[in-house]
């Protein structure tokens, strides 16, 4: 009865620390910024593959709901439904399977170490579900009815690139590699890898269907997704401390040690501790191709891995003295950026680390906005006010003559921050690559240029700033040549330019000349021509370099 | 960490190492006027302004090559 009771508890402590129930103010960040267009794309209907392009998935505004329109009630719904599908992968392994209780018990540790990277810079439904895909494909390859398990697996791996990517590629990889164990393992066949490989696939295109019924928009939209990971590593580059990645790659290091060590036990956890390794290199490649706070999510993951790995463990099978030091040093490193990771998510001073603990290993963070559930209207109306105070402290009001010049014409942001747009109640139109920085590939550079040479857009507010302090307009020269080309500036107040769309072109396009490149500066030809003058300059990845890519650390180049 | 780099020998035989992106590597790099603040875009932006040609755009490439490929 005691044991039941304990399940039982157990259960609803690690439930609560799953709850992804979020609600945000439109900030004046570079993401809240790109969160608050994705929100308003939604309310307008605007859809991926044809209207705008993003990283994400087209369902990502559920997984960070601002005030527009009814986002605040559709989130609510869709993320309920994703806690409850989490709490099911749970249960299978609390009341069907059965695992031991000192098994559970760290699975349990493990989820309120993890548990930030459910709300993971204002997002974490993604990371729910890729969570909750694990959770399905270790139980999969440890029963003996996998196919329910494996299928659960894949879907919501498949699900979680509605949301975002790169979560669909990490729980899709474990899916995969589940089958693949099976097949292996249990000679079973291909059949568990054509259950994976169609079931993906499908939740995919599936949800994208939902979103907007449309072959060619899906065509479009895978196509441009491969442009986005292409170009992801390169364009967001940004490194920061190395003693995260020693640290990281220590505790990779001890994963790999007590992984090794299951195998050599026969223990059925090895098998569920395989599924990460693949997992595991992708988080760390995410984690650490734009470090700053990206490298939490590395450890959080860490820590979910180690928690499901340890719930199959047989610990009588064990050399403890092993064991002991690996999670001896695991455990520290991990919970410290944890704790640095709830800095973020709670808002409470890194100096209160009791108030921050006591928030998130209780679950109470877990559960912040769930009370705010009750009163749509009331949090509405408080996280609009939040999100107005928190503009007008940034000193990010656009000045009244601005205003009077936009009137109510549609109007989009050529600028990182864009709030203000919305909350002043201008007629907002979302950029077709949603936020400025975002057009870092040659095909998204052309993708925007496209759409302003179109006439999609009539006025625009340029602001100077730029991501990483980079030149705003460098990285998208076509979007600069459409821009030189159709709009005029007819209005500078403060840090922001308004441009309108001249009646007629300033020169016309397709003066595009392709130089002859050797030495890449020294041998650029310029024909003469009356017009201006764009050059392309192309150079191809080596396989080494893409090789390199893969291992994050980009090549040198060496300019001849 | 996983920034592109390049060196780059100059005339003086220093070398100087250069971050690079994706986008400057394989985009069309615009050889005429690119501004470096607001003013000078609202400058080339302005409703009685025309775009320049080949002999400015060459100018321009001359004295802020660097510029206009890397971002350093």
């Amino acid at each position: 009865m005691l044991k039941q009771a304990l399940r039982v508890a157990l259960f609803l402590y690690v439930t609560v620390l799953c709850c992804p129930v979020e609600f945000f103010a439109p900030e004046p960040t570079v993401d809240g910024s790109w969160q608050l267009g994705l929100n308003v794309a939604a309310d307008q209907g605007l859809r991926f593959g044809e209207d705008i392009e993003w990283p994400s998935g087209p369902f990502a505004y559920l997984d960070s709901p601002m005030p527009v329109g009814d986002n605040l009630e559709k989130a609510l719904a869709a993320q309920l439904a994703l806690w409850a599908l989490a709490a099911l992968a749970l249960a299978d392994l609390f009341f069907v399977r059965r695992l031991p209780l000192g098994g559970l018990a760290a699975l349990a540790a493990g989820v309120a170490i993890g548990a930030p990277l459910f709300h993971f810079n204002t997002q974490g439904s993604d990371s729910l579900l890729a969570f909750t895909a694990m959770t399905l494909a270790s139980s999969a390859v440890t029963a003996e009815k996998w196919r329910g398990r494996l299928f659960g697996a894949a879907m919501a791996a498949g699900l979680a690139g509605a949301f975002k990517v790169s979560a669909a590629v990490i729980g899709g990889a474990g899916a995969a590699t589940a089958a693949l164990l099976l097949w292996r393992k249990r000679d079973l066949g291909p059949t568990p890898l054509a259950l994976v490989a169609v079931t993906g696939p499908c939740a995919v295109v599936a949800a994208y269907l939902l979103h907007n019924p449309s072959l060619q928009g899906l065509a479009n939209y895978l196509g441009s997704l491969r442009d986005l990971s292409a170009g992801y590593s390169s364009a967001m580059a940004f490194g920061d401390s190395e003693a995260q990645v020693q640290a990281a790659l220590v505790v990779a290091a001890l994963f790999v040690a007590i992984l090794r060590h299951l195998w050599s036990r026969g223990q059925t956890a090895a098998v569920v501790a395989t599924l990460f390794l693949a997992p595991l290199f992708l988080t760390f490649k995410h984690a650490f191709v734009r470090q700053d706070i990206h490298m939490w999510m590395f450890f959080c993951f860490l820590s979910l891995a180690l928690g499901l790995t340890l719930a199959f463990t047989d610990w009588r099978k064990l050399d403890r003295t092993l064991m002991i030091l690996a999670l001896g040093v695991i455990l520290p490193i991990n919970l410290m950026m944890s704790y640095l990771s709830a800095v973020g998510w709670t808002g409470i001073s890194y100096t209160k680390p009791a108030a921050i603990l006591a928030r998130t290993l209780s679950g109470a963070a877990s559960l912040k906005h769930l009370g705010e559930a009750w009163d749509l209207q009331r949090t509405r109306e408080a996280l609009l006010a939040r999100g107005r105070a928190l503009h007008h402290a940034e000193g990010r009001e656009i000045p009244q003559a601005l205003v009077d010049r936009i009137g109510d014409r549609g109007v989009a942001a050529l600028s990182p921050i864009s709030g203000e747009l919305f909350l002043q109640g201008l007629n907002v139109r979302v950029l077709p690559v949603v936020q400025k920085y975002s057009a870092y590939t040659p095909s998204l550079d052309a993708f925007l240029a496209q759409k302003l040479d179109h006439g999609y857009l009539d006025l625009l507010l340029f602001e100077w700033d730029a991501i990483d302090g980079r030149h705003p307009l460098i990285e998208t020269p076509l979007t600069w040549a459409a821009v030189w080309r159709s709009f005029d500036c007819v209005a500078r107040e403060g840090k922001w330019a308004l441009l309108e769309r001249r009646t007629t072109e300033r020169f016309s396009p397709g003066e595009t000349a392709t130089p002859a490149v050797g030495n890449m500066v020294a041998r650029i030809g310029i024909p003469e021509h009356q017009g201006p003058l764009f050059a392309s300059i192309a150079r191809k990845r080596s396989a080494a370099d893409a090789s390199s890519k893969a291992f994050i650390v980009c090549r040198r180049c060496r300019c001849r | 960490m996983p920034q592109m780099q390049m060196q780059v020998a100059l005339a003086d035989g220093r070398v100087e190492q250069y971050r690079m992106f994706q986008a400057a590597l394989e985009s069309p790099l615009p050889l005429s006027p690119l501004p470096t603040n607001l003013d000078e875009l609202a400058g080339l932006l302005a409703p009685d302004s025309v775009a320049e040609g080949a002999a400015g755009a060459l100018g321009l490439v001359q004295r802020s090559r660097r510029r206009l490929l890397f971002d350093r």
